[in-house]
């Protein structure tokens, strides 16, 4: 995977509660593919946001992908549906949804 | 303005684009609908793809960006079937004017609330907008949606991206599965009411051979041509034949043309006429070959070109048995004005028959044409295909002034009923009727009759005749030859 230099995206600029956590060494990387402000969208933000500090803080790198910004990502990956999350480590897994089944998530990152 | 309750107002103006498919603008009058949709539907393996495929290329050949997202194949599958049929897709897509995307679903992906085809919009707006592309294949619109699992979501995704795309401004053509009538037909029927055009395509097999029909289902403010077409994928691509749909717009026959025997003309009453289509009917070995040669042999003399398609013998066979009648046909093949085409009527559909006389005229630009024999043509397929084949070849003749002389094997004497054979008879100008008889000393006697040769007077008596080795013999009234 070609996103090992995690860069913040543009919209994390236009909220102010930063969405990512890195630490030196992530144990788990994830992408989370978003359309604007789409309510979906939003929905699937605030959960990843919470699974994220509820359980793997500091152990995680999130790139959020705008569809309508980058569109590149979502042709390699045939990302069709949004919001649709892309876990590639530890075990590479697509999840389609606002991951209103945070169980499911948790499941892929193998924590449960 | 795209107020789409006053449909009569678009009637005449509606803009449409070239479908780049050979016969499909006829039946379209004109060709897709610009910057509307239009749904390709039809059980699997009915060439749904193909015809779709050959829009994007054609389009793209002409200059247009063009996208197209496979929801089924693989795009490796897509661009080796392409290069089949000579459509060369990688090279387009080096030049930045065809984008193929292979949007394979994985259906056993997770999912975990809900979500929408956002993305999907994304990559095509993104994409279309850096190629500055405006039409758009969507293939297999139904295994795409399928990823809702749900069928109210379904539908709502599918309105929502089709009306974006209308937004958009797409000229995009969607194709769907339908399946069986037994199976669940309606489905996707909400997809036909979506479309601004829905193009249904048809494959049966029939005495065990497969025909392909397309039919034009509705085309929204537009008139189009209701009938179901024939159709055939060929290596230079789709090929729909709306030939019964063109206009009769034969021209009166003028010119008298020799039938190659004087006494002959005289019955005819000068003769045969340029661009007429006749049909010389009789039993085996009455002489319709040897009259056809006579013909032949006279015309090409002359400088003209004929082509003779025979459907029973091959040419080696047809020019060894001229020569007993003393008819050299062979010189005039290799000076190149008389070309055979001889094939078995079981090797191909009649489409697929239809469509290669079709190229030969091109190719050749005959004067004339030969069918020896049309009996035969009830072996390519049904009867049906069989008189669709005829009327389509005898008005493809008729509009380029070219004389079809056809014969017609009948199974003895006493079959008189349809002279014509096979109901092409409101076609044929010039009927002539070959017989055997036997006289009181039991002897075969031949009798040769203009049953009818429009715009002519001919002669309405029966004549006897002969084979001899000076070609056909007909006992004139005013020769007393023999009897």
């Amino acid at each position: 995977m070609d996103n090992s230099d995690y860069k913040p995206d543009q919209t994390e600029k236009k909220q102010p509660a930063p969405e990512t956590v890195s630490s030196k060494k992530p144990v788990y990387k994830m992408r989370l593919f978003i359309a604007g402000q789409e309510p979906n969208s939003v929905i699937a933000r605030q959960n990843i946001k919470e699974i994220c500090s509820e359980h793997i803080k500091e152990k995680v790198e999130l790139k959020v992908i705008d569809v309508f910004e980058d569109y590149t990502a979502a042709i390699e990956e045939n990302i069709l549906v949004a919001p649709a999350l892309i876990i590639d480590t530890p075990k590479k897994v697509k999840i389609f949804g606002n991951l209103r089944n945070k169980n499911k998530v948790l499941t892929a990152l193998e924590l449960i | 303005m795209s107020d789409t309750n006053l449909p009569e107002v678009h009637t005449k103006h509606i803009p449409k684009v070239s479908t780049g498919i050979f016969g499909l603008n006829e039946v379209l009058q004109g060709g897709f609908p610009q910057n509307r949709t239009t749904l390709i539907k039809g059980a699997a393996g009915t060439g749904k793809t193909v015809l779709g495929m050959e829009f994007l290329y054609r389009s793209a050949l002409q200059g247009e960006s063009v996208i197209f997202i496979s929801f089924e194949e693989t795009a490796d599958a897509l661009r080796k079937n392409a290069l089949a049929t000579g459509w060369d897709i990688p090279t387009l897509e080096k030049k930045g004017s065809f984008f193929l995307w292979e949007a394979k679903i994985d259906h056993n992906i997770e999912t975990s609330g809900e979500f929408s085809i956002e993305s999907l919009l994304a990559v095509i707006k993104g994409k279309a907008e850096q190629m500055s592309c405006r039409r758009i294949l969507i293939d297999a619109v139904d295994v795409f949606l399928r990823i809702f699992r749900d069928p109210v979501k379904e539908k709502k995704e599918l309105y929502k991206f089709h009306d974006w795309l209308i937004e958009q401004k797409f000229t995009a053509v969607l194709t769907t599965k339908i399946f069986n009538q037994s199976d669940n037909t309606f489905q996707y029927e909400f997809l036909d009411y979506m479309a601004d055009c829905v193009i249904l395509l048809d494959r049966r097999v029939k005495h065990q051979r497969s025909t392909r029909r397309l039919r034009v289902v509705k085309y929204r403010g537009s008139g189009f041509y209701s009938n179901e077409y024939p159709y055939i994928i060929t290596h230079q691509g789709n090929i729909i034949m709306p030939i019964t749909e063109m206009k009769l717009t034969h021209k009166p026959l003028k010119k008298k043309i020799s039938s190659g025997n004087q006494d002959l003309d005289t019955l005819l009453g000068g003769g045969y006429k340029q661009g007429s289509s006749i049909l010389i009917s009789g039993p085996t070995g009455s002489g319709k070959t040897t009259l056809a040669a006579t013909f032949s042999q006279s015309s090409c003399s002359q400088g003209n070109r004929i082509l003779f398609i025979s459907f029973e013998e091959s040419d080696e066979a047809i020019i060894a048995a001229m020569v007993s009648p003393g008819i050299e046909l062979n010189p005039l093949r290799e000076k190149g004005n008389l070309q055979f085409h001889t094939i078995l009527p079981e090797a191909l559909v009649a489409e697929e028959h239809l469509w290669r006389i079709l190229q030969k005229i091109e190719e050749f630009h005959p004067h004339h044409i030969i069918i020896d024999a049309i009996s035969a043509c009830f072996r390519m397929n049904t009867e049906q295909a069989a008189f669709d084949f005829l009327v389509r070849l005898i008005n493809i003749c008729k509009q380029r002034n070219i004389t079809c002389m056809m014969t017609n094997q009948l199974e003895s004497n006493e079959q008189q009923a349809d002279f014509s054979g096979i109901g092409v008879s409101s076609l044929i100008d010039t009927l002539i009727r070959l017989q055997f008889n036997e006289n009181d000393k039991r002897e075969i006697i031949r009798d040769i009759l203009i049953l009818k040769s429009r715009g002519t007077h001919h002669s309405n008596q029966y004549h006897r005749y002969s084979i001899t080795d000076d070609g056909i013999q007909i006992n004139m009234p005013d020769k007393k030859k023999g009897g």
